[in-house]
């Protein structure tokens, strides 16, 4: 350990004395105090919170991001060329001891800068909400649902069971002709099942079942607000009013709640229907026993309630969230900060193990360059999912479907990105923070040792199997 | 080979040892050692001379485990080179120094201390002997980048025998060196060696090598050309030098008319001279007690003192 630590005290000791730290520390500093002065919000307190949290944490995870790989690129690979590794090979010296050390050493410096961020940041929210003339309500919202850590409860997804069973139901009697393959038809009717659940015409009616914690039982007090979000947009046609009920209820007792919207504009849509502990406590109540499902919550939106109406269209991700807060802001933010803690690991393992091969210029051109990987599998994957099944969108999108090995790269790539890129990059950790949306503590230890113990050490290894194999002393290294 | 009887083996066995150096696509480019065999034992100090590219530095670093072997055997201590054991008992100053320009003298002693797992009490007191013995103490605290080649050196010295090793590797250790600073390192080497401990000097100084190396192997394009003690190798068994105060003049006559006699021809007379270095030594040492300042490596014929403990 004494080896391990002096490595990576050397390695701090590095970042201070060529001055990376005193300028990483301030361009953050710059950016978390000026960011927000350059950004034009939309007036509220509320806007000016968001940006705070969004465009300063994230800008500043950024820059960390390109510090972390460029440091991390010439940990290794600058002491192989200027040779001040070989004095600390021939010491009794295990290979990993000094990958170990350099990855400490630069998490280090990276968790000094992330937290005085967060620091900032903390102080600078708390200096907005003291100085912001506003009205109480405002500074309600703000603080319950920006200031929190909310737990999030999306309607049950059926979409694929929803998918497979219309396509068996069309196989039996014969609906699907026979030269579609059955990835094709697959793909005809998940795009019809997403518009029907997410298109409500005129005088229909929509219906979300929400599966509801247990926890539930005791949020819905002031301490633990709980809120039902929605958010759908109309369709532009014509100037008629959108006019909706909404009824909340279970499956036993449909309508404990319910209200009317009216809406005459454009765009999207959004508003916030507080869940109180008696309408909580009907719902606990009216689920107790006897449902399949558990414990479930259904909101139903009748379009029109027999007028004319405008057709409406609600997101599929966004359109109904139920919000439980669990955590304060506080522990929140240092939860979110925890979570980019482990990305910024899970990025000085990269670029360390990369400069245990390449040389410095080299180390830095591939870390980046794999930078590119995710998104471009991201894209694949997107394309994949957005793909209609026509033969015009195929030729479109470049995928040719009938290939072998187009089937066997969309099924590594798939896998790729869930297995793979879905811990790291599925939920961001700044985004849910300036959301109000909780990271859970369960998230934090997944990021934790998936992100930054388990792909740390399996890159650690193949980077100690490299420097082992690499001669350090070469005439041209 | 075994290393099981290190006091009666040797400390280093190397066996047709082949170096080649491989390009990019694997094609041999240089053969830089060709079938090297030697054996160092305890207590001796071995020098390995040669021209530039004679394959000294790559048998050094192939012994540190910073090079593999492309053929042959190589054992340190009975082990092979890259055996964490074997690097805790070795100490190595390379033919440049290559520190950490942003640490001071008594960081880069800490630092390589620690990674001996050095107590830090006894890490402490090691680096103030160290420093004391390289003539840094008054420079400890300054960035070795800061430092001339000389001063760096010395640096290199000092962490080279931070671990008190058994095994000591010394590629060009009076490279950048002044007179002093070279009588110092050959003075240390001599008592090192007095201790039982083994130092392979590899140098360019001949003068060096000769002061002070038992035994020595002469390397040229990877293969060694002769091999042996330094007596062994350089003495003129035909030949005889005496040395004895002046004789007066008539005396003197009647000895070179007797070697005459003997030899059939005159005998080369000449009056021993002190060298060059003693002579410098002589006038630093003079000026060094008559100044009181000093920016550069201070003057000091202090030994660190766990180097000199049986």
């Amino acid at each position: 350990m004494t080896r391990i630590l002096a490595i990576a005290f050397l390695q701090m000791r590095a970042a201070i004395r060529s001055r990376l730290f005193a300028s990483l520390m301030a361009v953050l500093v710059l950016t978390v105090l000026g960011l927000p002065l350059t950004i034009k919000g939309d007036g509220t307190l509320a806007g000016q919170i968001k940006i705070i949290l969004y465009y300063t944490l994230g800008l500043s995870t950024i820059i960390l991001g390109v510090a972390t790989l460029w440091a991390s690129s010439g940990a290794i690979a600058q002491e192989v060329e200027s040779k001040q590794i070989q004095l600390v090979v021939v010491k009794p010296v295990r290979a990993f001891e000094i990958w170990l050390g350099k990855w400490l050493g630069l998490l280090a410096m990276n968790a000094v800068l992330l937290f005085t961020v967060g620091l900032i940041v903390y102080f600078l929210v708390q200096w907005n909400i003291r100085s912001a003339d506003t009205a109480g309500r405002e500074l309600g919202v703000v603080r319950e649902e920006l200031l929190a850590g909310r737990r999030l409860i999306l309607p049950r997804d059926t979409l694929e069971e929803e998918v497979m069973e219309r396509y068996h139901a069309m196989m039996n009697r014969g609906m699907i002709a026979t030269n579609f393959s059955r990835e094709e038809a697959l793909s005809f009717i998940r795009k019809d099942l997403l518009t029907e659940k997410t298109v409500v015409g005129s005088g229909a009616v929509k219906q979300w079942i929400l599966d509801v914690p247990d926890f539930l039982r005791e949020a819905g007090g002031e301490d633990r607000p709980v809120t039902l979000n929605i958010c759908f947009s109309p369709v532009r046609k014509g100037n008629n009013t959108v006019h909706g009920e909404w009824r909340i209820g279970t499956e036993r007792n449909p309508v404990l709640f319910n209200m009317a919207t009216n809406v005459s504009m454009d765009g999207t849509y959004k508003f916030t229907v507080p869940i109180t502990r008696s309408l909580i406590d009907k719902i606990m109540e009216g689920t107790a026993t006897g449902d399949s499902h558990g414990r479930t919550m259904i909101v139903e939106y009748r379009n029109g309630s027999g007028t004319d109406s405008r057709t409406v269209v609600f997101d599929r991700k966004q359109g109904i969230i139920l919000f439980i807060r669990e955590s304060g802001f506080e522990s929140n933010l240092v939860r979110a900060i925890l979570v980019v803690l482990c990305r910024l690991a899970l990025l000085a393992a990269i670029g360390l193990t990369a400069s245990t091969l390449f040389s410095f210029p080299v180390t830095t051109f591939t870390t980046f360059s794999l930078l590119l990987l995710p998104l471009i599998i991201h894209y694949y994957v997107f394309l994949l999912a957005t793909d209609t099944g026509s033969c015009c969108a195929e030729h479109q999108s470049g995928i040719e479907k009938e290939s072998i090995s187009h089937k066997i790269v969309e099924r590594v790539v798939k896998k790729v990105d869930s297995v793979v890129l879905g811990p790291v990059m599925k939920e961001d950790p700044v985004d849910r923070l300036s959301e109000g949306a909780l990271v859970s503590w369960g998230d934090t230890a997944k990021a934790v040792l998936l992100v930054a113990l388990l792909y740390p050490f399996l890159l650690g290894l193949a980077g100690v199997l490299l420097f082992r194999l690499r001669e350090l002393a070469l005439p041209s290294s | 080979m075994s290393g099981n009887n290190e006091e009666a083996s040797a400390i280093v066995e190397v066996r047709k040892l082949v170096k080649v150096f491989r390009d990019f696509w694997r094609r041999p480019k240089v053969r830089a050692v060709d079938g090297i065999d030697l054996e160092i034992r305890r207590g001796e100090i071995f020098g390995l001379l040669g021209p530039n590219g004679s394959g000294k530095s790559t048998t050094i670093k192939i012994l540190l485990g910073l090079l593999n072997a492309t053929s042959g055997d190589v054992l340190v201590f009975g082990r092979k080179p890259h055996d964490v054991e074997t690097k805790a008992r070795i100490g190595y100053l390379p033919e440049e120094s290559y520190l950490y320009n942003y640490l001071t003298p008594y960081e880069t002693l800490d630092f390589y201390g620690r990674l001996f797992d050095i107590s830090s009490s006894d890490r402490a007191d090691r680096i103030g002997q160290l420093l004391e013995m390289t003539g840094l103490k008054h420079a400890a605290t300054r960035p070795v980048g800061e430092f001339s080649k000389g001063m760096a050196r010395r640096v290199g010295l000092a962490q080279a025998l931070i671990n008190d090793p058994e095994l000591v590797i010394l590629d060009e250790p009076t490279s950048g060196l002044d007179p002093v600073g070279c009588r110092q390192v050959k003075d240390l080497m001599l008592a090192l060696a007095k201790r039982g401990k083994t130092i392979i000097l590899s140098s360019h100084l001949l003068a060096d090598v000769e002061d002070v190396c038992d035994r020595v192997a002469i390397l040229y394009n990877g293969s060694i050309r002769a091999q042996g003690s330094v007596n062994q190798l350089l003495e003129k068994r035909e030949s005889v030098r005496l040395t004895m105060p002046s004789l007066p003049p008539d005396t003197m006559k009647k000895v070179l008319a007797i070697v005459k006699e003997k030899i059939g021809k005159e005998p080369d007379i000449d009056h021993p001279s002190m060298n060059l270095e003693q002579f410098f030594l002589e006038v630093v040492e003079k000026a060094h007690r008559s100044t009181s300042e000093q920016s550069g490596a201070a003057p000091t014929e202090a030994m660190a003192g766990y180097l000199t403990k049986e």
